[in-house]
C-alpha cells in the first residue's frame, strides 16, 4: 500500500518544502512543518481502514525484487503502536518548538527529517534498511542538540552521537554477520534462515548491544541525561518519546527472533539490567536538583520496565514492554514539554529556586501534577497498566527475586511527588511572582498528550489489540506462553 | 582472459595525455585558465573513453595492461575525479605562478594513477608509481613555503626508499622466475618454485606499496605532505593514488603472488598493517588541531580499512574499490573546502577550531562538509557507508568478525575528529551577540567559487551513491566493479 511508503515520504517532502519555502522566515517554517506532521498523522489514520489498529500487517509498495533493493517497508502489530506514537508526537514536537525563531527553517527541516528516519526504523522490513534508518536518526538529532540546545550543548551532542554510534557499531557487525551468513537482507528471510548462523551467541549480543545503549540500560545510560538536559524541548520530546523505544523495538524485532535460544539464556541478564535500571534510574532521579535531569533519569527507570517485561520471555511480558513504551512515549514528552515551558519563563531548571508555582502558574501546575501522577503510575492513567503487567510478568518469570523492583516503584512516587512539592508548593518565590501562565497555544500539545494518557490508561486494549498477534508469534519463538 | 590491442588498452591515457600537451602549450603562452581547462578536458575525455571500455570483459593487452570491466571503471573514476578536482583548482592555479604547468602535472599524476590501476606488469607499475610520485612532490612543493619544501623533500626521500624496496622485490621475482615482468609470465614462471624467495619478494613489494599508501608504520611523510601542500593539490593526492595503488596491489597479489605463498602470511601482514593503521590513524587524528593534518591522519585510518581487503583475498576487490572511490571523493571535497575557506577567511590559521561558524556563514560549503565528514565516518545515506559495509561484510563472511569489529570501532573513534569539524562549523560561533564572525567588518575576499562548486558536485555524487542502492540494490556495483 502506498500509504506505508508515504509515512516516510511525507516528512521528507516536508523537509524539502520547509527548506524551499521557509528559508529566511521565522514563522513560515513552523506552519509548513505542522502541516506535514499532521499529514503524517492523517496518513497513519488512513491505514486504520486497512486494519492496522487490529494488528493486520500491511506491506509497502514492492520494488522489483530482481534488483535486490533494500527498500521494503511493512507495518505490523509490533510497529503499529510505535508509529501511532510517532504520529502523535510529530505535531506535538512542532508545536513545542513554536517559539523557535533562530534558524527556524533548519530546525523544522531537521525535526521532519528525524520523524522520517524514526518512521523508517519502525517500518523497515529489511535489516540493511533498518540499520540505515537507525543511523540516519542520529544525524538530525546531533544537529538539533548541538545548534539549538542549552549551555553545554556541544559536549552533549558529541557524547550522544559517539555513545549511540558505538552501540550501533556492534550492531552493524552483528547485522553484517547475519546478512553475509544467511545470504539475505529481507528481515523475514534472514529470520527464516537464521538457523545457519555459525555463532548465534555472538550475533545476538552484538545486535543487543546496539539496542541496550539506545534503551538505555544502566552501565551505558550516561549519554541520556546529558542529551536530554541540553536538547531543545522538541528534541527531548522525540528523544524520550520515540528514540529510546527503538531499543525495545529492536530487541523484539531483530535480536530475539534471530537467536531465540540465546535470548532464552540471556533472559536473566536482561532481567538484572532491567531491575537495576528501574531502581538506579529512580534513585538518580530522586537525587537531582535539575528538574529536566530528573525527568531524563526517570526515563532510565521506566525503560527498565521494558527490559523487565522482555526478560520474562512471555507474551504477557512483551505486551507489558509495549505498553510501557507507548505510555512512557506520552508521559515523558508531556513532562519535557512542561519543563520546557517553565524554562522559557524562568530560564532555570533548578528545583530549589522554584516555589509556589501552583499559585503563579495554575494551568501549568495542573498539567504538571497530572503528568507527575501519570509518571508514578497512578491507576487510570497510562503508566499503570504497563508497569503493573511488567511486574506481574516479571513475577511469573522470576518469582520473588523481583521484589527489589518494588523499591523502584516507591522511589518513582518519591521523586515525582518531590518534583511537584518542590515546584508547586510553598511560598510564592518573589523572583517568579510576575511571570505569566502558559497560553492557550501552549496548552494544545499538552492537552493532546494528556488526553492520550487518560485514553490509554482507561483502555490499554488499544495497544494490546494491535500487538496481540505479532507478540504471540515472537513469544512462540521464545518458547514462552 | 582475452587479449585486446595495446592501443585500445591505453586509449584513456592517450586521450588524457593530449590534454596534458594542450595544457603545457597553453602555459607556454601564459594562458593559465586555458591550460587548466585543457588538462581537465583531457582527463574528462580519458574518463569517458575508459568508461566506454568497461563494457568489455577484463582482458590482458600485450602483457602490459588489463582493460575492460572493473579495471576500466576504476580508471574512469580516477580520471573523472581528477578532472573535477583540476577544474575545482581553477581559482588557485590562475593565481599561482606556473599554474598551467601545475595543472599539467596534476593531470600526469592522475594518468599515472590510472595506469597503476590498469597495469599488469611490474615494470609498468614501477614506472607509473614513479611518474605519480614525481608529480606529487612537485604539487606538494608548489605551496612554496618552507614547510612545503621540507614536506616535499621528506615525501621524495621516503618515496625513493620505497622505490628501492620495490626494485629489490622486482629483481628477486625477475631474476629467479622469468624473462618477463608481466603478471601472466610471472605466474607461469613461479609455478613449481619454492616459497621463500617469493615470500621475500612479496614482503618487499608489500612494504613499498604500504609506503605509497601511507600505511602505518610507513606513514610519516603523509601528515606533513597533506598539511603543507596547497589544499587543492591535497584534494588530488589524498585519495586518487590510494585507490589506484590498492587496486594494483590486490590485482598483483591475488593473481600472481598469493597462490605461491602461505596464505596466512598474507593475512597476517595485511591484517597487522590494517589494524595498526586504523589504530594509529584514528588516535593520531584525535590529537590534531590542524584541519588538513587531521585529514591526513584520518587518511592513514582509511588506508587501514582498505588493507582489510588484501587480507581477505580476491573476492574483496570490489568491496575495497567502492570503499576507496568513496574515500577519494570525500577527501577531495574535504580538502577543496579547505581551499575555499582559505579564500573567504584569509585570516584562517588552518585549525579545526578556526572553522567556527563556517557552516552558518557559507551554507553550501557547510553542506558539502557535512556530507563529506559523514561519508568519511561511514554513515548511511552517504557513499562511505557502502564502502565500509562491503569491506567489513567481506571480513565477517570470511570469518574475521573481529577485524570488522576493530574497523567499525575505529570508525566510532574517528567521529571524534570528523564530528569536531562539524561541531566547529555549526555549533561554535553561533551565539548571537557572541564573538562570532560579525565583530569586525569582513575584509575584501574573492571566494574560491570553482573549489566550492567542484566540492558540491562531488557531494551530490556521494549522496547519490549513498541513497541509490536502497532502491536499486547493489548488483550494478558488482557488475561495474567486476575484476574477473
Amino acid at each position: 500500500m502506498l500509504a506505508v511508503d508515504l509515512l516516510v515520504a511525507v516528512p521528507l517532502l516536508g523537509v524539502a518544502a520547509v527548506i524551499a519555502l521557509g528559508r529566511g522566515s521565522a514563522t513560515r517554517p513552523r506552519a509548513i512543518a505542522l502541516a506535514f506532521s499532521v499529514a503524517f498523522t492523517a496518513v497513519f489514520a488512513s491505514l486504520a481502514s486497512a486494519g492496522v489498529l487490529t494488528g493486520t500487517a500491511v506491506d509497502g509498495i514492492r520494488l522489483a525484487r530482481e534488483a535486490f533493493p533494500f527498500w521494503t517497508l511493512r507495518i505490523d502489530g509490533l510497529s503499529a503502536p510505535l508509529l501511532a506514537l510517532t504520529a502523535v508526537l510529530g505535531p506535538v514536537a512542532v508545536l513545542a518548538s513554536w517559539g523557535v525563531r533562530e534558524k527556524a527553517a533548519a530546525h523544522h527541516a531537521l525535526l521532519l527529517g528525524l520523524q522520517a528516519s524514526i518512521a523508517g526504523v519502525f517500518l523497515a522490513a529489511d535489516v540493511i534498511l533498518l540499520y540505515v534508518f537507525w543511523e540516519a536518526v542520529l544525524i538530525p538529532m546531533y544537529f538539533l542538540i548541538g545548534v539549538w540546545g542549552h549551555e553545554d550543548r556541544r559536549h552533549a551532542a558529541m557524547k550522544f552521537f559517539i555513545y549511540t554510534f558505538a552501540g550501533s557499531a556492534f550492531m552493524l557487525v552483528g547485522i553484517l554477520t547475519a546478512v553475509f551468513q544467511t545470504g539475505h537482507t529481507g528481515l523475514a528471510e534472514v529470520l527464516d534462515s537464521a538457523f545457519v548462523l555459525g555463532q548465534p551467541t555472538l550475533v545476538f549480543w552484538l545486535i543487543a548491544a546496539g539496542m541496550l545503549v539506545k534503551i538505555p540500560a544502566v552501565p551505558v545510560h550516561t549519554w541520556l541525561a546529558d542529551a536530554h538536559v541540553e536538547a531543545p524541548t522538541a528534541g527531548s520530546i522525540l528523544l524520550a518519546g520515540v528514540l529510546l523505544k527503538m531499543g525495545g523495538y529492536g530487541l523484539l524485532r531483530l535480536a530475539l527472533p534471530i537467536a531465540p535460544e540465546v535470548f532464552e539464556a540471556a533472559r536473566p541478564i536482561l532481567a538484572v539490567l532491567g531491575g537495576v535500571g528501574i531502581f538506579y534510574g529512580a534513585a538518580l532521579a530522586l537525587a537531582q536538583t535539575d528538574l529536566k535531569r530528573l525527568v531524563a533519569l526517570s526515563s532510565v527507570s521506566h525503560m527498565g520496565f521494558v527490559l523487565l517485561g522482555i526478560s520474562a520471555g512471555t507474551e504477557r511480558g512483551f505486551a507489558a514492554a509495549m505498553l510501557v513504551m507507548v505510555s512512557h512515549g506520552l508521559v515523558a514528552p508531556l513532562l519535557f514539554l512542561l519543563v520546557g515551558q517553565l524554562y522559557d519563563r524562568t530560564h532555570t531548571r533548578d528545583i530549589e529556586r522554584f516555589s509556589g508555582m501552583g499559585a503563579t502558574l495554575p494551568r501549568w501546575a495542573t498539567l504538571f501534577t497530572f503528568a507527575a501522577l501519570a509518571s508514578l503510575g497512578l491507576p487510570g492513567l497510562s503508566g499503570f497498566p504497563g508497569e503493573f503487567l511488567a511486574v506481574v510478568a516479571g513475577f511469573g518469570a522470576w518469582s520473588y527475586s523481583i521484589v527489589p523492583v518494588m523499591a523502584g516503584l516507591v522511589l518513582a512516587a518519591a521523586y515525582n511527588l518531590r518534583a511537584v512539592k518542590g515546584t508547586l508548593h510553598g511560598e510564592i518565590a518573589e523572583e517568579w511572582a510576575e511571570i505569566s501562565d502558559i497560553s492557550a497555544g501552549d496548552l494544545v500539545p499538552a492537552v493532546v498528550l494528556a488526553a492520550c494518557i487518560v485514553a490509554l490508561g482507561v483502555w490499554p486494549m488499544f495497544v494490546l489489540d494491535m500487538t496481540g498477534d505479532a507478540l504471540a508469534l515472537i513469544a512462540a519463538l521464545a518458547g514462552g506462553m | 582472459m582475452e587479449t585486446v590491442s595495446l592501443a585500445s588498452a591505453f586509449a584513456p591515457h592517450i586521450v588524457a595525455v593530449v590534454g596534458v600537451a594542450l595544457a603545457i602549450m597553453a602555459d607556454a603562452f601564459g594562458r593559465r585558465a586555458l591550460a587548466v581547462f585543457g588538462a581537465s578536458a583531457g582527463l574528462a575525455g580519458g574518463a569517458v573513453v575508459a568508461g566506454i571500455a568497461h563494457g568489455r570483459p577484463a582482458a590482458i593487452s600485450g602483457d602490459l595492461a588489463v582493460s575492460g570491466a572493473g579495471f576500466s571503471v576504476v580508471s574512469a573514476v580516477v580520471l573523472g575525479l581528477a578532472a573535477v578536482v583540476v577544474i575545482g583548482s581553477l581559482g588557485w592555479l590562475r593565481s599561482t605562478p606556473s599554474g598551467g604547468g601545475l595543472a599539467a602535472l596534476a593531470a600526469v599524476v592522475a594518468i599515472a594513477a590510472a595506469a597503476i590501476a590498469q597495469g599488469a606488469d611490474l615494470l609498468v607499475l614501477l614506472i607509473s608509481l614513479e611518474a605519480m610520485a614525481v608529480g606529487g612532490y612537485a604539487l606538494v612543493w608548489s605551496a612554496r613555503t618552507e614547510a612545503s619544501t621540507e614536506a616535499a623533500l621528506k615525501f621524495f626521500v621516503q618515496g625513493a626508499v620505497a622505490t628501492s624496496l620495490f626494485v629489490l622485490g622486482l629483481a628477486i621475482l625477475f631474476g629467479m622466475y622469468g624473462a618477463s615482468t608481466s603478471y601472466v609470465w610471472l605466474r607461469a614462471g613461479m609455478a613449481g618454485m619454492t616459497a621463500p624467495p617469493v615470500t621475500t619478494a612479496f614482503v618487499l613489494i608489500a612494504v613499498a606499496l604500504a609506503y605509497k599508501l601511507g600505511a602505518f608504520p610507513f606513514h610519516s611523510w603523509a601528515p606533513d605532505a597533506f598539511e603543507s601542500a596547497p589544499p587543492h593539490a591535497s584534494a588530488l593526492l589524498a585519495g586518487i593514488p590510494k585507490l589506484a595503488v590498492v587496486v594494483a596491489l590486490m590485482f598483483l597479489f591475488t593473481r600472481a603472488v598469493f597462490p605461491y605463498i602461505d596464505p596466512t602470511i598474507a593475512l597476517w601482514v595485511f591484517g597487522a598493517l590494517a589494524v595498526a593503521s586504523m589504530a594509529f590513524g584514528v588516535f593520531g587524528g584525535l590529537a590534531q588541531r590542524s584541519y588538513t593534518r587531521m585529514l591526513a591522519y584520518s587518511g592513514i585510518a582509511q588506508v587501514g580499512y582498505a588493507l582489510v581487503a588484501p587480507a581477505l583475498g580476491a573476492p574483496a576487490m570490489m568491496a575495497v574499490a567502492v570503499l576507496l572511490i568513496a574515500y577519494a571523493a570525500a577527501a577531495a571535497v574535504a580538502y577543496l573546502i579547505a581551499g575555499y575557506v582559505r579564500s573567504v577567511r584569509p585570516e584562517w590559521d588552518g585549525t579545526i577550531a578556526g572553522l567556527a561558524g563556517v557552516g552558518r556563514s557559507h551554507p553550501l560549503a557547510g553542506a558539502a562538509l557535512v556530507v563529506a565528514m559523514f561519508s568519511l565516518v561511514g554513515m548511511p545515506l552517504t557513499a562511505g557507508f557502502w564502502g565500509k559495509f562491503l569491506v567489513f561484510g567481506m571480513a565477517v563472511s570470511a570469518g574475521f568478525w573481529w577485524l570488522a569489529l576493530v574497523g567499525v570501532l575505529a570508525s566510532v573513534v574517528s567521529f571524534g575528529y570528523y564530528g569536531a569539524v562539524l561541531k566547529a562549523a555549526y555549533f561554535e560561533g553561533a551565539d548571537p551577540g557572541g564573538q562570532g564572525a560579525a565583530d569586525s567588518p569582513a575584509p575584501e575576499t574573492t571566494p574560491d567559487v570553482p573549489a566550492v562548486t567542484a566540492a558540491c558536485v562531488l557531494t551530490l555524487v556521494l549522496l547519490g551513491i549513498g541513497v541509490a542502492p536502497l532502491f536499486i540494490g547493489l548488483r550494478w556495483v558488482a557488475t561495474l566493479l567486476s575484476f574477473a
